[in-house]
């Protein structure tokens, strides 16, 4: 039987980005596991491209820091012809064409959010590179399967921070609990206009009581 | 003065630091037909005017005046083939900055970019500096006007005139309202200094003229065929009145 450990590392994953009234909310669970094995339970899955357009990552690790890496680059050199900063489209797209590209040999899906003049926006890119703007939220992931519809059924468009961020943490933890490749603990990022882009980090004891079995 | 020994290269210059063959690409665009830019409070009017070399040529055959993207157009002055050249290879950039970023290029960076190209003919020894000054003109979130010439030199203008008759326009130019003006008085104002530059050598000539006004959307087009005949009749009636 081959060992777990010489599987590829792989983001089995629940990511998400929400708008909120005056903002965009992201939110990530932090397991990295080969097959059975949690490599890293503190992953870091929300990762800046350019100030404040971040990008969640889903699939291969290794795949997945390589290419933001690559839009990171570009979106670094784009800037200095630009004289300013790229918009989300720009960076969704250059993450797109990475996907599409070489699409035979990678394993990647993101989500890409940020802010374009006080308007939030979110692009989903599929597995394959398939791109798709949304309009209010984005789940993708292994886990999102578990959570998308609980998302349908709560999400209001224009609610308030606060309401965004307990509806993010209770849906990461419901797929968390469901889906065997999510876990760990809870990472958040909350852009507003004007402002510093805040993470938050939710340990795991913070995630545990979500759990519907612990109500 | 003609710059003996070194005026045959661009990979030499000269004792007292020119390089001959830039100048002279100069000269050649300063022997061609004038364009003329004006960047108005609605968009930007681009202007030249052409001497079609025998009258069997279909009228407005020839054009200079060239669209390179939806928001972009530009004019050159000097050899018609090398203008044609710069317009594609401004295309060309246009076209992969659409591709790579999924939004328009900038004016300023694509007059940028066209600028290096330029400076690329002044320093290589198997090139010949390209023959032609070119006004870049758009519309980026605001009017957008730029001058380029083969030297690879790159300014940014409100009015703009390149050309045999450029000393004569720029002067009328920088009479204009820039704070105030419109594109359909731009049209207007383009077409009398055209028709002010004395045209007695040749035997026939034609203007042409395209815009990016708001009115349009933000596009790039030919000023269409009423608007630029209102202007022609007025400024041939301006200049009789002048002259009489």
């Amino acid at each position: 039987m081959q060992s777990d450990l010489n599987l590829p590392v792989d983001l089995g994953t629940t990511i998400m980005a929400l708008k909120f009234d005056g903002g965009l909310l992201l939110a990530a669970d932090s397991r990295t596991s080969q097959g059975s094995y949690v490599s890293n339970r503190m992953a870091d899955k929300i990762t800046p491209l350019i100030d404040d357009i971040y990008v969640c990552r889903s699939g291969s690790s290794a795949d997945t820091q390589t290419v933001a890496g690559y839009a990171r680059y570009s979106l670094d050199f784009h800037s200095q012809q630009l004289g300013k900063r790229p918009s989300v489209q720009t960076a969704a797209y250059i993450l797109r064409d990475f996907a599409y590209q070489n699409k035979e040999v990678l394993s990647v899906s993101f989500i890409c959010a940020g802010l374009d003049d006080e308007k939030a926006r979110i692009f989903s890119i599929a597995q394959g590179g398939a791109i798709f703007e949304q309009k209010n939220y984005a789940a993708a992931g292994s886990g999102s399967t578990y959570v998308l519809t609980y998302l349908d059924e709560k999400y209001r468009p224009n609610m308030t921070e606060t309401e965004v961020r307990e509806l993010a943490v209770r849906a990461v933890s419901l797929a968390m609990f469901r889906d065997n490749s999510s876990g760990g603990c809870i990472r958040l990022c909350v852009l507003k206009p004007n402002t510093k882009p805040e993470r938050i980090f939710l340990q795991g004891d913070q995630v545990q009581s979500m759990f519907p079995v612990h109500r | 003065m003609s710059g003996s020994d070194y005026d045959a290269s661009t990979s030499t210059f000269s004792n007292d630091g020119r390089i001959f063959q830039v100048e002279y690409a100069q000269k050649a665009t300063n022997h061609a037909g004038t364009s003329i830019g004006i960047k108005c409070i609605d968009g930007v009017v681009l202007a030249c005017e052409n001497f079609p070399k025998s009258v069997l040529l279909v009228p407005h055959s020839q054009s200079r005046v060239t669209p390179i993207s939806y928001s972009i157009g530009v004019v050159s002055s000097g050899l018609n083939a090398d203008g044609r050249h710069v317009s594609n290879y401004a295309r060309d950039q246009a076209n992969s900055y659409k591709k790579n970023y999924h939004s328009d290029i900038p004016v300023g960076l694509l007059a940028d970019q066209l600028s290096l190209y330029f400076q690329q003919y002044t320093q290589f020894g198997s090139y010949r500096p390209i023959g032609v000054s070119t006004i870049i003109g758009g519309y980026d979130g605001k009017p957008q006007l730029y001058s380029l010439d083969p030297n690879a030199e790159l300014y940014g203008y409100k009015g703009v005139a390149i050309g045999k008759g450029k000393t004569h326009a720029r002067t009328a130019l920088e009479q204009l309202p820039f704070a105030t003006i419109t594109c359909e008085q731009a049209v207007k104002e383009a077409a009398k200094i055209l028709y002010g530059l004395t045209h007695e050598e040749e035997r026939i000539w034609e203007i042409e003229m395209g815009w990016i006004t708001e009115a349009n959307n933000w596009v790039f087009e030919t000023v269409p065929a009423p608007i630029l005949k209102a202007a022609e009749d007025e400024a041939k009636k301006w200049l009789e009145e002048r002259d009489a």
